[in-house]
């Protein structure tokens, strides 16, 4: 399950189409709440252990019993105490904002994105019960994404490494492998018997890919 | 990572002698010291001062403000970068991205954001242009395709190739062939972290020449200093902006100006309180950060907000200035239709009117419903202002003209003030009328329709004859007043309020008084089928009312001749000057005429 806590989400209809998020199946994996209230947070904060993946606007606004927003001192320690518990329950966290530029790494994300790449990370959960947060920061074409990743990572080893070492790394192995769908010690022996230069291997396997 | 030994082969072997030598004065690198770039950086023998240390920022603006910086401090001439960065992280962008900052940051000068860049990337340029990168809005990859922009593989000499080849772009090619090979586009046009508001902002104050007061401000600095903003920005600087900021202040010495907007703490209260700046202390912005959460900007007391915009209303203000959506949160939603009447700002405008009519209202929105101002121009609002929305790229000098319009809509308000005082003073004489113990009602109902239906004729009059029927209108009810105390009684004489008979009332020129006696002192009564309007005035006020003031009725008597000389469309009369050249009767076709009446018509009725 996925819980998302956006004060701004009305808005969200002007740039994406979210009334999927109210319909099955998707309303059964995700809750999202728009409008929370300090009372409210005590009840929230028992649930959180059903979550797979908490998400939250970074100035995420709460308002009090009455449903007035909160002053900053009091929005700003209510919400810090909330996101402690989540950590605390070792959940991941996603924070996203309007503001913010897109960080796979510290798990940070333009809110614009989050949105346009939600639908597939829910997609991504129901077909696999589970999170692939991968699917939240490059959308459907995360694998694809995953496979540039590793061959940059090779054309990195490339530069810096002899083809013996090359040779000698099974991940770097795997890498070739993927990208020629043939075995990777062929390969290198091929780029050894042609007496490939670096620039020609890296050219060569721009050329697979391409 | 170890550098361990490298396969040597033929084509990788020292190139001593073919390599040329490559000029690397001010040839700077952005580094995430992975192992790679480092092993660049050893084989350029780049100095350690020419190495640009990469840190990950969290926003736009942050970019923005490390890339200026960056150029204020250094020399740089050409610029190297990895388009990947962190290198040893997932693929990305980044290095990209850094560049947009530094071709799109209006900060820096024209020779600084044209530096040539050669982009490092062991991917080709087809498999770059074919990757998604995190922010599809600024879409980084299409400035490979733009001049000035060089692609080289990590390997020195190919960098050093392209160092070698590369050619600064001219201020022509500036636009043509980097700013519109871009593409970036706006991430949102409303809400709260929108730029709409800034753009707004600055736009204004470019014509007004107060630019520097939204950078000083870090939250509409930031949002201006995004790609999408800084690519508005660098897009519109093909002018000479000196041509086009107002040099004329507004003159609003001794007016009072009441502003009204949700965003008046967020960059408008400041650029109003500039352009109304000889008002001085009659300029009231009412603050409302006071009731807003100051890390969010929403309201945390929308009701008090409002409130204190009421309060407002009563005081003698001679122009108001009111945002249509004050609560945007509620109202501000595309995909639930607000009635116009239902807007924070439209009912503000009405309480305002219902309050006193005559009030100036300029009703200003960001909004291009247009339905929506014209619910409030409808409604009484005598003018509007469009803040100027990103959407809508306008040059600065539709910029200056959309603050020409503004400024004219601000003098015809001020202008038409008098309105206000005009409408609380009849409104005052109706209840004084209502609370006059008479017994002809019918009489004291047809007064206060009277002085409706000529505040109605002045309220809409713009052309000179249209001011005269507001005028015409208003001198009915000295007529009708005459109609309900002078009557004919039998034979040919008048009587005043059934008492005693209307005298003959004529203007001595050398004594400048008025008798109702002969030469010789005999009293003379009137006689006669019907008496121009102003002796039975005259009969009133003298003998009825007991006023003594001569010069009342010589006054009473020109303004009822002016009626008279325009309903018998007697031009001579209204080209009569005096010795300045002055028109003497032309008044009845302005406002004034109306007002100087109506003062009189004020007196008059109470002496009732």
């Amino acid at each position: 399950m996925i819980i998302i806590l956006d004060d701004t989400f009305t808005e969200r209809h002007k740039f994406h189409e979210v009334d999927y998020l109210q319909q099955t199946p998707y309303a059964e994996v995700c809750t999202i709440h728009t409008k929370i209230k300090t009372t409210d947070l005590g009840s929230l904060v028992k649930t959180l252990g059903q979550y797979s993946l908490f998400c939250y606007h970074k100035t995420l606004q709460l308002s009090d019993a009455q449903g007035k927003p909160l002053n900053n001192e009091n929005n700003l320690r209510n919400r810090d105490n909330l996101v402690k518990k989540v950590q605390d329950l070792k959940i991941p966290i996603i924070e996203f904002s309007r503001g913010l530029e897109t960080r796979f790494e510290n798990k940070q994300i333009n809110k614009d994105l989050f949105y346009t790449h939600l639908q597939v990370l829910l997609d991504y959960f129901i077909n696999h019960q589970q999170i692939e947060l991968k699917t939240l920061f490059w959308g459907a074409d995360f694998e694809n994404e995953e496979k540039m990743t590793q061959i940059k990572d090779l054309m990195t080893q490339v530069r810096l490494e002899s083809l013996e070492t090359l040779q000698e790394n099974n991940t770097i192995l795997q890498s070739i492998a993927l990208i020629y769908k043939k075995d990777a010690i062929e390969i290198i022996e091929a780029w050894k018997t042609k007496q490939f230069s670096k620039s020609d291997i890296i050219k060569e396997i721009n050329q697979q890919i391409r | 990572m170890i550098l361990s030994k490298k396969l040597i082969s033929k084509s990788d072997k020292p190139k001593a002698n073919k390599s040329k030598s490559v000029n690397m004065e001010n040839v700077y690198i952005i580094s995430d010291y992975s192992n790679l770039l480092q092993q660049i950086i050893a084989d350029l023998a780049l100095p350690e001062e020419q190495i640009i240390s990469y840190e990950s920022r969290e926003t736009e603006s942050e970019y923005h403000n490390w890339v200026t910086d960056l150029f204020n401090q250094t020399d740089i001439q050409k610029l190297i970068i990895p388009t990947s960065i962190p290198l040893e992280t997932s693929n990305n962008l980044s290095g990209l991205k850094i560049a947009l900052h530094i071709r799109l940051n209006h900060e820096l000068t024209l020779a600084q954001r044209l530096i040539p860049i050669v982009f490092l990337s062991d991917f080709c340029l087809e498999v770059i242009l074919k990757n998604q990168d995190f922010d599809p809005d600024s879409q980084p990859q299409n400035l490979l395709l733009t001049k000035g922009s060089y692609l080289a593989g990590y390997d020195a000499e190919k960098i050093k190739s392209a160092l070698e080849n590369t050619a600064i772009p001219t201020d022509e090619d500036y636009q043509s062939n980097i700013l519109n090979r871009l593409q970036i586009r706006p991430k949102a046009t409303t809400g709260k972290h929108s730029i709409a508001n800034a753009w707004g902002c600055l736009k204004l104050a470019q014509v007004t020449s107060q630019s520097h007061i939204i950078w000083q401000d870090t939250r509409l600095g930031n949002l201006l200093k995004t790609l999408y903003a800084q690519y508005l920005i660098c897009s519109l600087e093909t002018f000479n902006p000196n041509n086009l900021i107002d040099i004329n202040q507004l003159s609003c010495v001794g007016k009072r100006i009441l502003f009204v907007d949700d965003q008046a703490d967020e960059g408008w209260a400041n650029l109003m309180r500039y352009i109304f700046r000889s008002a001085g202390t009659g300029f009231v912005s009412i603050d409302s950060g006071k009731y807003k959460n100051s890390e969010t900007r929403l309201f945390t007391d929308f009701d008090g907000f409002y409130n204190e915009c009421k309060s407002h209303i009563g005081t003698d203000w001679d122009l108001i200035i009111i945002d249509l959506r004050l609560n945007p949160e509620e109202e501000d939603l595309d995909h639930t239709l607000v009635a116009p009447t239902e807007l924070s700002g439209y009912r503000l405008i009405e309480a305002f009117l219902n309050e006193n009519k005559g009030y100036q209202i300029i009703v200003s929105t960001a909004s291009n419903k247009v339905w929506n101002i014209q619910a409030a121009l409808n409604k009484g609002a005598a003018a509007y202002y469009i803040k100027e929305s990103p959407e809508f790229n306008y040059a600065l000098s539709d910029t200056k003209q959309h603050y020409d319009k503004f400024k004219a809509g601000v003098l015809a308000c001020f202008e038409r003030s008098y309105l206000r005082d005009i409408y609380k003073d009849k409104e005052q004489l109706k209840k004084y009328l209502d609370d006059w113990e008479y017994d002809n009602r019918n009489f004291v109902e047809e007064i206060k329709k009277q002085l409706d239906i000529a505040y109605a004729l002045l309220y809409d009059a713009q052309t000179d004859e249209q001011y005269a029927f507001a005028y015409v209108a208003l001198y009915l009810v000295i007529e009708i007043i005459n109609k309900e105390f002078v009557k004919k009684t039998d034979g040919e004489k008048w009587a005043v309020d059934e008492e005693e008979n209307l005298l003959a009332w004529w203007w001595h020129t050398e004594d400048k008084r008025y008798y109702n006696t002969n030469e010789d002192g005999t009293p003379q009564e009137f006689t006669g089928e019907n008496p121009p309007e102003w002796i039975k005035f005259a009969g009133l006020y003298f003998q009825k009312w007991e006023q003594t003031e001569h010069s009342f009725i010589q006054d009473i008597y020109n303004m009822v001749n002016k009626r008279n000389k325009f309903v018998h469309n007697d031009q001579g009369f209204f080209n009569y000057q005096n010795h300045r050249g002055e028109y003497l009767n032309k008044d009845i076709f302005k406002a004034d005429g109306y007002y100087k009446l109506f003062e009189k018509i004020k007196d008059i009725i109470s002496y009732l």
